[in-house]
């Protein structure tokens, strides 16, 4: 009974924060995209940004080359480094970058116009 | 003597608390709530209760038969309780700092820290794993000292309650002599943080002091706002994965291994080890950001 009733306060606050409108998916611009990256990879400074189609993620490319993911997650994001040689895959306007961690193995990124840097850099 | 659990009495206190934040949140705009998250949290919690009734009888079995050889015998006197709530605030600090230095016990508390939001939700985001990693073992010595049992988790249900209310964003610095003394949201602000000032810093529960006296203590600085979750944050809200992500690493980790030390480093090193120095730890987060930052000082 009482894991009935703590089940179903729970239904209920998660309900209230919907309801009061904390549902938010942002969207990135560049200047967000290199502050979510620099904000959480220690010692990071951007230089340039490639943003996903309609903000809903990004690549910032480092001053020392390194290549930053950030990945929309609820209402935030989520941000990994990407490693020098990762595996990327372009389908016409989508990316596919092989993360290979559990529940995060493969995403995929829609990002019709690609910049030349990251071509280069993910070639 | 029986005693009451000061969390039982204070739950209803705790869901009034977290509909006002979530008011004040939308009203100040200071602060933030997800849907998805805080579900994700009042899950969690309500797991960590199911899991700490299913193993509770086991860890008082344990508590009781510690003090049967306890130094002294303590009597149920109020100047007790206060030595008792007192030193299993000390008790807890040890606790909490080894949960975030020593990989093994990191693995039942980084669910408390896998959210990226910073409210009283997530102070419910708690272990279902607290069992499997020992972390009662910290509070033994009090029973050996001769506390009752009894006074112990009456006085730690007090600790778990007042550390409810410090997860907010709402409240900023309180008064000096608060701040000097006691946790406070402030400071506790700053120990789920991830910004490599910030990192390993507060281990306290109720009482500011013992990171002071320990040296571990940070101030919040208005120049570098928190940010919340841990290093490697988790791609996903599921409750399920905040559980046991860390165990699965730790077991793929520990498969991994090359030799007998390697796989102590991986179980019992700082979180983030790896062998030959390649791993990400607190120390070499803080120093490549001090690199980069060559005029902050950790």
């Amino acid at each position: 009974m009482i894991l009935l009733l703590s089940a179903l306060a729970i239904l209920l606050l998660t309900a209230l924060a919907w309801g009061m409108g904390f549902r938010n998916r942002p969207t990135l611009d560049e200047s967000a995209a290199c502050a979510e990256a620099e904000g959480r990879i220690a010692g990071f400074r951007a230089a340039a940004v490639a943003l996903a189609d309609g903000g809903r993620g990004a690549i910032v490319r480092g001053l020392d080359g390194s290549l930053v993911l950030v990945l929309p997650l609820g209402d935030g994001w989520l941000t990994r480094s990407l490693p020098r040689h990762v595996a990327t895959h372009v389908s016409g306007q989508v990316m596919e970058i092989a993360l290979g961690e559990p529940m995060l193995r493969r995403i995929r990124l829609p990002m019709a116009a690609r910049p030349l840097w990251l071509e280069e850099a993910l070639a | 003597m029986k005693l009451p659990d000061p969390v039982s009495y204070a739950i209803p206190a705790f869901v009034l608390l977290i509909i006002l934040e979530m008011w004040l949140t939308r009203r100040r705009g200071v602060g933030r709530y997800d849907w998805r998250d805080a579900g994700a949290s009042l899950t969690l919690g309500l797991g960590s209760t199911i899991a700490g009734a299913l193993t509770g009888a086991a860890v008082v079995a344990m508590a009781v038969w510690f003090y049967q050889f306890r130094l002294f015998d303590i009597p149920f006197a109020w100047w007790a309780f206060l030595l008792a709530f007192v030193l299993d605030d000390l008790a807890y600090y040890a606790f909490h700092r080894s949960a975030h230095r020593v990989r093994w016990f990191w693995a039942s508390h980084v669910i408390h820290h896998s959210s990226q939001h910073y409210n009283l939700t997530t102070a419910l985001r708690q272990t279902w794993t607290g069992f499997l990693s020992l972390g009662f073992l910290f509070r033994l010595p009090l029973f050996l000292i001769g506390f009752p049992p009894a006074m112990i988790f009456f006085v730690a249900g007090l600790n778990l309650v007042y550390q409810f209310w410090i997860h907010t964003e709402q409240v900023g610095r309180l008064p000096r002599w608060f701040e000097a003394v006691m946790n406070t949201p402030s400071h506790h602000r700053v120990h789920h943080a991830v910004n490599p000032r910030y990192l390993d810093r507060n281990y306290a529960g109720v009482f500011i002091i013992w990171d002071k006296m320990f040296g571990t203590f940070q101030p919040e600085e208005d120049s570098d706002r928190p940010r919340y979750g841990i290093v490697h944050a988790l791609p996903t809200l599921n409750p399920l994965w905040a559980a046991v992500h860390e165990w699965v690493a730790i077991a793929r980790d520990a498969v991994r291994s090359r030799s007998p030390s390697e796989l102590l480093g991986r179980l019992f090193g700082p979180p983030g080890w790896q062998p030959g120095g390649a791993g990400e730890t607190s120390e070499t987060i803080r120093a490549r950001w001090q690199a980069t930052n060559p005029k902050q000082e950790a």
